[in-house]
């Protein structure tokens, strides 16, 4: 399912689809990247933004190494001073982030590309000689440290650094000058550079089995992924917080504390959450399928009603067109018609429409899509787009998807609002917008740096 | 609501009124609004209670409720893991408190053993391809007899051909489970009338809307469902782009869509003007107070049908005054009944025969 190509969106949703790998050919040609012309787009447009992007959930490893290696790759040439020191953080989260093996990766690529900027050289050097497990990266990749390394400081640098560094009247002042200055631990580097100088045919050495240099970026990934695991088994109640809440609303009614709970807990999920800096219509299912059955009953509407009180506190202008059903919350009722509420939503002359549904459309089948398919012709402009409200993340969306000529997004879990209102904001696509998920991506790149200490 | 060709003049559905249609792959829905009928009738998920078996062949229902009559749902069926499954043939009627043993039960698994318990609920209607081989058989005790017709009917959807059912309402279960949320049910809905592609299929109707809550499932998952999926699964098209309301503004796609929907209804009620006229012959299955039961039988529809008999006003007007005392003091004759009785239908269930829906191509 691929959002409409509006504005950044289509790179938006490249970083999150794609997962070719980044590959080196044996013939020492630069690296093959076939989606280069999009980021170099992307970078060009607005370097920190699309830094920053790599820091969205979903987005794959293969496609935040892109980023690091065009971080490191181009020039920062007249960047301002807080342009490069952000690019520069967001550069260091990628790196501890990714698996070593990718980064090894991006860094041979630099060196096919004669990429030797000072920031590329000291992101390449200060990698290497400060990883907590460069002995045992050293060791099993050792052609792939030794060449980035000498890429990095320049050959003759390199190797006469291990060269002073190995022997016993070495130049010591040189060392410190061209290899120790990227280096919190000397006396780590001193074994490094045993290491990297023995001969081909000298048996690796062996480390205790606790050293292996691709364990420590898994914390730093799930950090930057901000997600947890989908449960072996989806219940009514580990959906988030707000849905599980409200799922006890619907099923055994409103009491004064469930209430009081469910505003806490949206109060709660709110502030986590980008505000959307312009005018927002949801057209929000309430048909009478929303109820859904069996163990599932109302847990796809309570989730949909979760994101509309989210959506509340969390955009400048809002309102929501609600369909069948009515109070609070909507109790599921009537037949789904989704055409005539999109009508109504236009009305408003919103920055964006949001459908959230279901999916099952029967009133008429196939309304949706007509009217979609005629707002271009009347020169309509307005975004809008469908969220799919699912029960868990496996739900077979088949025969739920009424308009396929609209961008579709989903939902199952409240951890995917984050991601469904940084869609809204690129979809929108208003300088307002802009703003707002740039502020969004910046705090976010803020908090994480905390939490993995930084 | 008027079917002068298709009720003739063994039902009546004047008193209930049509909602808008709903439409999703093959199977459109039109739903049936009405009052719920007069008395006190039990729905069959929450009243009745599958209480045990005696052997293959056989199911002892209960009314559990603490008053009111349960009509129990045409060809109903119970579905249980490690038990052989077993559906009704036939409709009934159970008063408060009271069990019936269905001796004419068949068994839809063929190669199972294990009787039924009291334990899983949920009950499915057979699928409409088998409707009317059940209705034939009831009365016949003979606990495999629906097995040929199962075995044909998996054979045309194309399932290995054995007599076991639950190889469509079991192992579709995900497909078929999704026509409840593709089709809604409405609040105040009494019955409704399913078509496949343009051609009427089934009536259902409802004594309550409560009743009629809790026959929808089995009805549109099991019963409806099995005919639309296998359809759709046959003559499986993607559908074409959308064609834009040729339209200048947003106003008039509002009225456009508005147009296109009335003609939808329109189409759908052509549909039903354009049924073939249909003679049923009607046979008095049951009594249960005022209650009858009748089965009609027709050329291309058959089903069941329960009719609440109520002495009308005129007669009873009739019958308490002078006048009628006059004439029988003088010996005149009694009213006939048939003039003197109002009836409602309480139930209905009207389904096409094979041979109807294998003419439209189902």
């Amino acid at each position: 399912m691929q959002p409409a190509q509006r504005g950044d969106n289509s790179f938006w949703q490249h970083l999150r689809a794609e997962q070719e790998p980044m590959t080196l050919r044996r013939d020492g040609q630069p690296v093959h990247w076939s989606d280069e012309a999009l980021h170099r787009a992307a970078y060009a447009a607005d370097p920190t933004l699309s830094a920053l992007y790599s820091l969205a959930q979903g987005v794959t490893a293969w496609q935040r190494a892109r980023i690091l290696y065009q971080l490191l790759e181009r020039s920062r040439h007249g960047m301002s001073e807080g342009d490069r020191k952000l690019l520069e953080r967001v550069g260091v989260l990628l790196l501890v982030s990714l698996n070593p093996d990718t980064v090894l990766t991006v860094f041979l690529a630099l060196r096919r590309a004669r990429a030797n900027h000072k920031h590329t050289t000291r992101a390449i050097a200060s990698y290497l000689l400060n990883h907590p497990d460069m002995e045992d990266m050293a060791a099993k990749r050792c052609p792939a440290v030794q060449e980035c390394l000498e890429h990095a400081l320049g050959k003759a640098t390199a190797r006469a650094s291990m060269r002073h560094l190995i022997e016993p009247d070495g130049n010591r002042e040189y060392v410190r000058r061209h290899l120790l200055r990227f280096t919190w631990e000397p006396a780590r580097v001193e074994a490094l550079a045993a290491l990297l100088g023995r001969g081909k045919h000298e048996q690796e050495p062996t480390f205790p089995e606790s050293a292996d240099y691709r364990r420590h970026y898994t914390h730093y990934e799930t950090q930057l992924e901000g997600v947890t695991a989908p449960p072996e088994t989806v219940t009514a109640t580990n959906r988030g917080e707000i849905a599980s809440l409200l799922t006890h609303l619907y099923r055994g009614g409103s009491t004064p504390a469930l209430v009081s709970a469910l505003e806490a807990a949206v109060a709660r999920a709110s502030v986590r959450l980008p505000r959307f800096h312009g005018k927002l219509v949801m057209v929000l299912d309430a048909s009478s399928s929303m109820r859904g059955y069996g163990e599932r009953a109302y847990c796809t509407l309570a989730q949909s009603f979760a994101l509309e009180r989210v959506l509340q506190q969390r955009c400048d202008a809002y309102q929501v067109l609600v369909v069948g059903g009515f109070g609070w919350p909507p109790a599921p009722e009537g037949p789904t018609d989704l055409a005539k509420p999109l009508l109504d939503a236009l009305e408003h002359q919103p920055d964006l429409v949001v459908i959230v549904s279901d999916g099952y459309e029967n009133c008429y089948e196939g309304d949706l899509a007509r009217v979609v398919a005629t707002l271009p012709c009347l020169g309509v402009e307005t975004p809008v787009v469908f969220c799919h409200s699912k029960f868990s993340p496996a739900d077979d969306l088949t025969l739920r998807r009424p308009a396929r000529n609209l961008p579709e997004l989903a939902f199952w879990h409240q951890d995917d609002f984050t991601d469904l209102l940084l869609n809204f904001h690129l979809l929108a696509d208003t300088p307002a917008t802009r703003a707002g998920l740039r502020a969004f991506l910046l705090r976010r790149l803020e908090r994480i740096e905390q939490e993995c200490m930084l | 609501m008027k079917l002068p060709n298709l009720a003739g003049s063994a039902f009546d559905l004047s008193g209930y009124t049509l909602g808008a249609p709903q439409r999703s792959g093959v199977l459109t829905v039109l739903p049936l609004f009405g009052q719920d009928c007069p008395g006190s009738f039990v729905p069959p998920l929450t009243g009745l209670k599958l209480s045990q078996v005696r052997g293959y062949g056989n199911m002892e229902l209960t009314n559990g409720a603490a008053e009111g009559v349960a009509i129990v749902p045409l060809h109903m069926g119970y579905i249980q893991d490690g038990a052989q499954n077993h559906c009704l043939c036939r409709s009934g009627f159970l008063g408060a408190g009271q069990k019936l043993m269905f001796e004419d039960a068949c068994c839809v698994q063929e190669a199972q053993s294990g009787y039924l318990e009291g334990r899983e609920q949920w009950f499915f209607i057979l699928p409409l391809g088998l409707r009317e081989e059940a209705l034939t058989l009831r009365g016949v005790t003979n606990y495999t007899k629906l097995w040929k017709g199962i075995e044909r009917l998996n054979a045309q959807v194309g399932l290995p051909p054995r007599g076991h059912l639950e190889q469509i309402v079991s192992r579709q279960r995900a497909a078929l489970n999704p026509y409840q949320s593709r089709f809604e049910l409405l609040t105040g809905q009494i019955g409704a009338l399913f078509f496949l592609g343009a051609s009427l299929v089934g009536i259902e109707v409802a004594p309550t809307s409560a009743y009629f809550a809790e026959v929808w499932m089995p009805l549109v998952c099991f019963c409806y469902g099995v005919s639309a999926l296998y359809a759709e699964r046959r003559d499986k098209r993607e559908a074409g782009p959308p064609v834009p309301f040729p339209a200048l503004s947003l106003a008039e796609v509002r009225t456009q869509l508005a147009r296109s929907r009335r003609e939808r209804q329109e189409q759908a009620l052509a549909w039903l003007n354009d049924l073939p006229a249909e003679q049923y012959a009607i046979k008095e299955e049951e009594r249960y107070g005022n209650l009858r039961l009748h089965t009609l039988q027709g050329k291309n529809f058959a089903g069941q049908l329960v009719e609440v008999i109520e002495p009308s006003l005129v007669s009873q007007r009739i019958e308490e005054g002078l006048p009628l005392m006059l004439r029988r003091l003088f010996g005149a004759r009694a009213p006939e009944q048939s003039a003197t009785e109002e009836k409602h239908l309480a139930y209905l269930s009207l389904f096409a025969r094979a041979e109807y829906l294998a003419r439209i191509g189902m």
